[in-house]
Formats: C-alpha cells, structure tokens, sequence
C-alpha cells in the first residue's frame, strides 16, 4: 500500500473527498445529501489517508481526538435543539433566518457525531491490531 | 412486484438465520449482517415501492410531485442503516475480542465466563 | 445519646406518630372524612383517603400505639447498632399501615399492604446477623406477600365486579354482586390474603416465627398493626361478601380453630414472647370468628376486642422485653422475683394480664362479654371452643404474673439488674395498663359515639347497635366469664402434668414451619432444574432456542390470520420489469454463496456484493438518500471486516453441528423466511394509511423550508428520534473502543498487582 502514486493521489482524493462532504452536507436540506452521508463520507476519505500513510498521521491533521469530534457533535445537535426554547417555541423546533436555520445546525451536528464516532473505531481498530 | 420482494427478504431472512445458528462466530456475525439488510428492505417494501419519482420537490413547486414515494420508511430505514452499523462494529470487535480471549472461534467452546463463577 | 443529629432524628420519629395521632382526631368527622388526589385517573387509580368509623379505630391504634412504641423503643435499642435505622424502618412501617387502613381505592390498598410486608421485612430481620432472623424474615415475607398475590387478583375481580375501584363507592353496592360468577372465586382469593396477614390456621407459623425481632417490633406489629391489616380488609369487604354462606362457614372454621389450636400451642411455651406470640393468633382467630359471624354483637364485640388486644398485648409484650433486657432471658423457669426490681413493670403486667384473661372491669373482660353474647346466639359450638380458647387465655395471664414476679427465689433463676431508671422503659407500658381500664370503666359513652357506632355503621350498614355497658347484671355470659376464670385456674394448677403429655401428644404432628420449609425446598429444586434445562451454557443452543420461540410467535399469529380467513390472502400482482429480476435473482445467489461459503474471505465477498444490490434496490425504488447510506455504509462496514479478518486467519477450523441438527437449523431458519415472507406479503397487500407521509409532504417546503423531504423528516420533523440515534452511535463507538482497549486495560491492571504483592 506504499505505492508513491497511491500516497500522493490519496492525499489530493481525501481532500476532494472532504470538500464534496461538506457540500453534500449543505445541500442535504434540498436535495439527497445530509449528515450521515456527509459524515460517512467524510470517514471514508479519512480511511483512504490511514492506508496512505499512519494512524498518527490522521491524528495529526485532525487536530482534535475523534472523540471530541464525537462529543462536540452531540453537544451542537443539542444545542440546536435548545434555540428554540429561547424563543418560546418547542425543544427542536426549526428556526429559520433567511436561508441558515437550526436544522442546518443539527445536521452539522450529526455529521461531526458520525465521523468523531467511526474515526474513533477505525483508528483503534488499526493501532490494535497492527 | 412487492411479492417478488416479499420472497427475497424472506429468502435473505432464511439465510441469515441459518448463518446465525452456526458454530463458527464470524459466521453469525454475517449472519446478522444478512438479516439487519433483509429487516431493512422489509420495511422499505411494507412501505410501498415507487419507481422512478423520489419523495424531492422541485425548486420551483411547493409539492412534490404526483405518485412520489412514501419518505417516511426512507428516514427510517436510513436512522437504522446507521444504527445497526454501529452496533454491527461492536459486535464485531466483541467477537474479535473473544477470539482472542478464549483461543476458538467456536462459541460452543466459548463457556468461560458462564462456569468460571 | 451524644450525637446531636441522631437525638433529632429519634426525637422527630417519636413525634411524628403523635403528630399524626393529633391530626387523625383534629381531621375526623363522622361519619367520614375524605382526601382526594388524582393519581393514575385512566386506570381509575386516584391517591383517596377515607376516615371513617373503621380506619379512624385502626389509624388511631396505628399513631398513637406508634408513638409508645417510638418511645419505648428509644430505650430499649439504646444499645443497639443501627438504631438510627431502625426508628427509620419503624416510622416507614407505621405509615405503610396508616396508609392501608386510610385508603380509599383498592389498588392504593393493596399498594400499601405489599409495602407492610416489605418494612416488616426489615423490622423482623433486624438482628440481620443472626440466621434465624433472616431465615424467619424471609418466611414472614413469603407468607405474607405470596398470600398479598392473590389477594391483588382477588381485589382486581372484585373492581371489575363494581365496575369501579373505589372503596366507598363498591361498599354501597352493597350484597348485590352476590350473583356475580366471579363472586366466589373472589372471595377466595381475598380471604387468601386476610389469612395469610393475619395468621390464620394453616398460615398461623410465621407469626410466632416473626419473634425473631427485637421486642419493641413484636409489639407493635403483633399488637396493633401488620396481624390486624387482615382484620381491618375482612371488616371492610364484610359489607360485600357478609351474606354469603362461604363467607361465614370459612371465617368462622378458620377463626374458631385457629383460636384454639394456638391456644394449645401458647399453652406448650416456656418463651414468655412465644407464648405472647401464639396467644396473639388466638385473638386473631377470634376477631375472624367475630367477622365471619358478622351480626350486631359479632361486630360490636370485634370492634371492643380490637382495640382491648391492641392495649394489653403492646403493654405485656413490652414488659415481657423489660423482663428481657433485666435477666438476659425469657425462659419463666429462669425467672424469679422480679417484682423487686420490676416495680412497675410489674403493676403495668397485672392490669393487662388481668385485662388479657378478662377480668372486670378490664376492657378485656368487657371485649369477651360481647364475645359470648355473639357466639350464643349460634350454639354451644363457637361459644364453647372459645371458652377453652380464653381458659388457656386465663392460665397463660397468671402464668405470665406468677412465675417471674411472684414466684420466691430459685437455684435456677437468672441474675438480674435494675434498669427502671429509664422512664421510658415503663411509661409506655403503665399507659397501656392505665387504658386497659380507663376506656371500659369511664370512656366508653364516648368510645362508643367516636368508634363503635360510625364503624359499626361502615361494617353493618341496615343494623343498629346497641349501647355498650360494663354491667349488664347477671346473664348467661358473665356465667360463662365465671367459668372461663375457673376453667383457667384449673389449667395453671395441672399445667406442670399436663404440659409434657400435650408435648408427647403434638410431637408426630407436622409443624408449619416444617411444612414450609419442604415447599420452599421444592420451588429451589424446581427453580434450579429448570435453570439446568435452559441456562446450560451452549451459546449455540441459546440461539437455537430463541428463533424457536421466535418462529413459535410468528407462526401462531400467521397460522390464526391464514386458518380463519382474518384477511383474505391477497391476490399475486406481478408488475415487474427484467432488472426488478435480474437484482432479485443476484441477491438470493449472493445470499446462498454467503451460506455456502467455505472461506470467510469469499462470505465477506458475497456480504458485499449483498449490500451493493440492496443499494441498487433502493435506487431503483425512489429512495437516494437511504441508497447513498446503504453504499458508504457497506463500503465502510468491508473496510472494517477486512481488517479484523486479516488478523484473524488462523481460526477457519472449527467444526460444524451434526447433519441432523443442521436439518433442525434449517428447518427453523425456513419457517423463519417463509412466516416473514408471509407477514410482509399480507402488510402490504392491506390498504396504507398515508396521513402522515403526506402530511410530511405537505409541509415540508412551508414549515420545514426544505425540498428533501426525507432530510427534513430526520432533522425537523423526526429530529428528536435523529438526536437519539446520534447518541447511540457515538456510545457504539465508545463501547467498540472500550471492547479494544480491554486487553491494555487488562495488562496494566495485572502489572500493576504483580508490583503491589
């Protein structure tokens, strides 16, 4: 799997990849798309740069600890959720301000919560068993 | 043609449990995999199927189009295609985690945590 | 008593009875008073309480009994471990009872009766260190809650009977469900439960069992509380069930016996708390005579007796515990010329051992009088067993005076010391002496208006009772108290012969607690025979017994819906085109390859190919969201398997089931297909109701200002659902780590042991 060809176009295909998650993740409210899609997407692209180069690697450019991706997902889905009770409207209710509204913001939730929780595994996986 | 895939879940279905009730623990693990896939197009065709017009409304209507398919077993279906991957990756890593622990893969052998106590 | 904290505690647990007490008499107005509060109202369960003439006797007996036994048990359990806990219990216990004699709806009662048992649990098994204490616990809690089981049916039949659970409204319906079919069966069950709480013959064992308890639990449960609950039940349903035949034949053979069989078994005693204990069934015995007999006297008679047993048994049990803590025993031979540093005792024990044999003016004497008017009245049977029944009472009062106070100094006698420093030692006591005779002899035109008569009115709504007086001068019953007196002044002096031919004589005959024990032996040989059968440790069996059960359920419901023509079988439409075949067709080879396979490496091929079609499926029928999840997810899920299977290359040699048992898999794994198959073919061949999938689309640009209408079910519409599933993804995800790390976690824990030895 160390091909130089699969380690140089895995780098430009994760970052492509990355890229058409978000904008699967935006356009998700009005046509197919969506979190979970987004996120698995997202993880997939991440899985192709592990086999490329390490677990450390991937650690690295995430920065943050999947599980902080995880727990920072849920806690914007959450957060979503709770706008609407400061304006006197039931927990989760969609609140709209031109084209951005709270559902957008619960779905960017569930797509930090499906990558910071397969990363996580996936990572695992990979430095146990190797 | 909802009967045709009425006869393919249950085939699937068949296959699945016949796979779980084996010896071998990575074999019930794909047994589960067949069944989780055969349940879910299960609700998907108690749902009714739909050729060709998926539940999206066109940018310049308010409605979707006439004879659009039923999109509520779609997010449904699609919640518990996520779900069941996550629980399918536990258990695959619980029943890696026992292969390791316990040396077999035969989860007939696998008695240890039952008579230890 | 040096912590502040535990003297305020013990100091609101002695109060809060007489708080209680206090409010019960401020709140009380005849004939009754209500509490309302809406509970469960769609199961028609509402928190109501009732004061009335029945509960205001038993809730006041409970308070006020309550609060001299807080006081005297602050004394008595002064050294004690736990005894913060125990006041604890004692309070819980007393307002479990309060609540069962003040509820007003049967289901809040029978909740309050299993939290007596429960409490009474904690009260009996107290000494929790000894075996028997846990043992006897245990049998009283059985006995009394498996007896509560039925009685919760019982009560269930009866609600459904009156078409309503409340209490009152089912008493003034008086006699009319006698036609009822479930009338009987009802009664039955009710009275299981009575008897059971009560300790009525054949159930009578756990009672004396239940002596295992510190004293001050003895008596106040088997004086005024926990034994009276089946009183108080039989007294209410007595307006329901009285008339009926059953009803008095089982009451009154049940009671009549119980009374006297205890009564010989108190007799054989040489435990003073024993003998107290068996004489307590004897009252109870009594007090279901009284009830099963039902008439005007009958009741009247209960409700003096009541209240009579209530005051002298609390009184005698605490005297009996005083007796105790001097000596250290409660064994009379060992017992000799208390009298000297018992002072007090001593006089609290002669009234209410002279109220316990029925001695004028006690209110004893006052209860058996009417206790013979009303078994005269049905011959000589009754009134003649419970003559023997109160001799016996007789013989045990002078027994329970002679022996440890009066007797002169003996060889074999325990040492004692004087403990009647403590006033709360023999306050409470001297006050149930002191009530034994002031009620009978000055209150009872007003225990008369305040109790007897509402209660009476509750118990026997046509009949009035007549006025209640000490003398009535010379009848038929004082004739009979005369001779119960005599009788039982014959027994004391034959007792030292006849005891050990009444022992001879009872030895062959089998004893409860034996009884018991053999029944309960036999539940633990069921119990762990079938844990054998099914807990027998073959994983593969467990899987193999689920889909049995599984296909059991499926196949009873579809076998019902085939057989009887519920839905009529749909007819066959085939409206296909060849892909529709051509994807059917690769997803069965694709299955049957995975159950065919050899080599995990080609399954996990076929499981992949499976996912890939099952995305085509979706595609094919509307559904691109859920197929593009389908696609990545198994994209994923390969990745995954593929990794793990790489390390897992050594372990494709485990053998396969037997040929048969693989026919019987097959078997159940096709009846599995084929119901599944048949359920789903049936779902949709019945007509969808589309309201809410087109109400969704209704709205989903208007108020979800979205064009994906399955996005904005997962994150408007549905999005609670969706933020719950994230979680449990997330946790999955946490969980699978946990399960990898297990073995890191595992090493550092036995490095760091193998450091610390």
């Amino acid at each position: 799997m160390s091909s130089i060809i699969f380690r140089t176009s895995a780098h430009i295909v994760t970052v492509l990849m990355l890229v058409f998650s978000v904008y699967l993740l935006l356009r998700g409210h009005n046509n197919p798309g969506g979190g979970f899609i987004a996120g698995l997407i997202a993880v997939i692209a991440f899985a192709l740069l592990m086999l490329a180069e390490t677990t450390d690697y991937v650690r690295q450019r995430l920065v943050y600890s999947p599980a902080a991706f995880a727990g920072s997902g849920i806690l914007i889905a959450l957060l979503a959720g709770l706008l609407p009770l400061f304006f006197g409207q039931p927990f989760l209710s969609g609140l709209w301000w031109g084209k951005i509204g709270s559902p957008l913001l619960f779905d960017i939730g569930i797509y930090l919560a499906v990558i910071g929780s397969v990363l996580m595994v996936l990572l695992n996986v990979e430095e146990e068993l190797s | 043609m909802e009967f045709l895939w009425c006869l393919v879940v249950g085939l699937m279905t068949a296959c699945g449990v016949f796979l779980m009730l084996e010896r071998h623990i990575v074999r019930f693990l794909f047994g589960m995999i067949l069944v989780s896939n055969a349940i879910n197009l299960a609700i998907f065709v108690a749902g009714r199927l739909t050729r060709g017009n998926p539940p999206l409304i066109a940018s310049d209507a308010l409605l979707p189009a006439a004879g659009y398919a039923n999109p509520l077993p779609q997010a449904l279906i699609l919640t518990a295609i996520v779900i069941g991957f996550g629980l399918l990756l536990f258990t695959l890593l619980l029943a890696y985690r026992a292969i390791k622990e316990l040396g077999t893969a035969d989860m007939d052998k696998m008695q240890h945590a039952e008579t230890e106590q | 008593m040096q912590n502040p904290i535990l003297k305020l505690w013990l100091a609101f647990c002695t109060l809060l009875p007489l708080g209680i007490f206090l409010l019960i008499g401020a709140s009380y107005k005849p004939p009754e008073s209500l509490f309302y509060w809406s509970w469960i109202p769609s199961l028609d369960i509402n928190f109501s309480l009732r004061l009335d003439g029945l509960s205001v006797l038993f809730a006041s007996l409970i308070s006020g009994v309550g609060f001299l036994i807080q006081l005297y048990a602050v004394a008595y359990m002064k050294p004690y471990k736990g005894r913060a806990a125990f006041h604890l219990y004692l309070t819980l216990f007393m307002l479990a009872m309060l609540g069962l004699v003040l509820a007003d709806n049967l289901l809040l009662l029978f909740v309050f009766w299993e939290l007596t048992t429960l409490t009474s649990y904690l009260l009996i098994g107290f000494n929790h260190e000894k075996e028997i204490s846990r043992k006897n616990a245990l049998q009283a809690m059985l006995v009394t809650g498996s007896g509560g089981l039925a009685m919760l049916a019982g009560l269930i039949m009866l609600g459904e009977m009156a078409g309503t659970y409340s209490i009152s409204a089912i008493i003034t319906q008086g006699t009319s469900l006698v036609q009822h079919s479930w009338f009987t069966p009802s009664l039955l069950l009710i009275l299981l439960g009575a008897f059971t709480k009560s300790a009525q013959f054949p159930f009578h064992f756990w009672l004396p069992g239940a002596m295992a308890a510190p004293t001050p639990v003895s008596a106040y449960l088997h004086s005024s509380t926990m034994v009276k609950a089946g009183i108080y039940l039989l007294a209410r349903m007595l307006p329901v069930y009285g008339d009926s035949a059953l009803w008095f034949t089982l009451l009154c053979s049940a009671g009549a016996f119980t009374a006297l069989w205890c009564a010989i078994q108190a007799y054989r005693q040489t435990d003073l708390k024993l003998m107290l204990a068996f004489s307590t069934n004897v009252i109870l015995g009594q007090l279901v005579m009284l009830i099963g007999i039902g008439s005007s006297y009958a009741v009247t008679a209960a409700l003096l007796l009541i209240a009579a047993h209530s005051f002298y048994k609390a009184g005698l049990f605490m005297v009996v515990g005083n007796i105790d803590k001097a000596t250290g025993t409660r064994e009379y031979h060992e017992l000799a010329g208390l009298r000297a540093v018992l002072t007090i005792s001593f006089i609290a024990a002669l009234v209410t051992a002279a109220s316990k044999a029925g001695l004028p003016p006690s209110f004893g004497f006052l209860s058996k009088e009417y206790l013979y008017k009303a078994g005269l009245e049905f011959g000589w049977l009754l009134s003649g067993s419970m003559l023997l029944a109160n001799a016996i009472m007789v013989a045990l009062g002078l027994l329970i005076i002679i022996k440890p106070f009066l007797s002169p100094h003996h060889e074999k006698a325990a040492p004692m010391k004087a403990i009647e420093h403590n006033q709360l030692l023999w306050i409470p006591p001297i006050v149930l002496a002191l009530l034994s005779v002031v009620v009978p002899v000055a209150l009872l035109n007003w225990y008369q208006g305040l109790v007897i008569d509402p209660a009476a009115a509750v118990m026997l709504p046509d009949t009035q009772v007549k006025t209640v007086k000490l003398w009535e001068g010379f009848n038929l019953p004082l004739l009979l108290s005369a001779l119960t007196l005599i009788l039982g002044i014959v027994l004391y002096v034959v007792y030292p012969r006849l005891k050990p031919r009444l022992d001879q004589l009872m030895s062959g005959l089998p004893s409860g607690p034996g009884v018991y024990q053999h029944i309960l032996n036999a539940v633990i040989k069921l119990a762990n025979w079938q844990t054998r059968i099914l807990q027998h440790g073959h994983l593969t069996q467990y899987s193999l017994q689920f889909f049995i059960v599984l296909l059991a359920f499926l196949g009873t419901a579809l076998w019902k819906i085939v057989l009887w023509q519920v839905h009529p079988l749909p007819s066959i439409e085939l409206d296909l085109y060849y892909y529709d075949i051509i994807l059917a067709a690769f997803l069965v080879i694709a299955a049957f390859v995975v159950v065919k396979a050899r080599t995990l490496l080609l399954a996990v091929a076929a499981l992949g190919t499976i996912g890939f079609l099952t995305t085509m499926v979706f595609l094919v029928y509307s559904a691109p969201d859920v197929a593009k999840t389908q696609l990545l997810v198994e994209t994923l899920m390969v990745v995954f398997i593929a990794i793990v299977l790489r390390h897992l290359s050594a372990v494709n040699s485990v053998p396969r089931h037997s040929t048969s048992r693989r026919l019987v898999h097959a078997c159940v794994a096709i009846g599995i297909g084929v119901s599944i198959s048949l359920a789903l073919w049936i779902i949709t061949a019945t007509p969808m109701n589309q309201e809410i999938s087109e109400f969704y689309a209704q709205t989903s640009v208007s108020g979800g200002k979205g064009r994906n209408i399955v996005n904005v079910i997962l994150v408007d519409f549905r999005a609670f659902d969706t933020l719950g599933e994230a979680v449990v993804v997330v946790i999955a995800g946490l969980a699978a780590v946990a399960v990898m790390a297990g073995k890191r976690i595992n090493k550092l824990v036995s490095e760091s042991t193998r450091e610390n030895r």
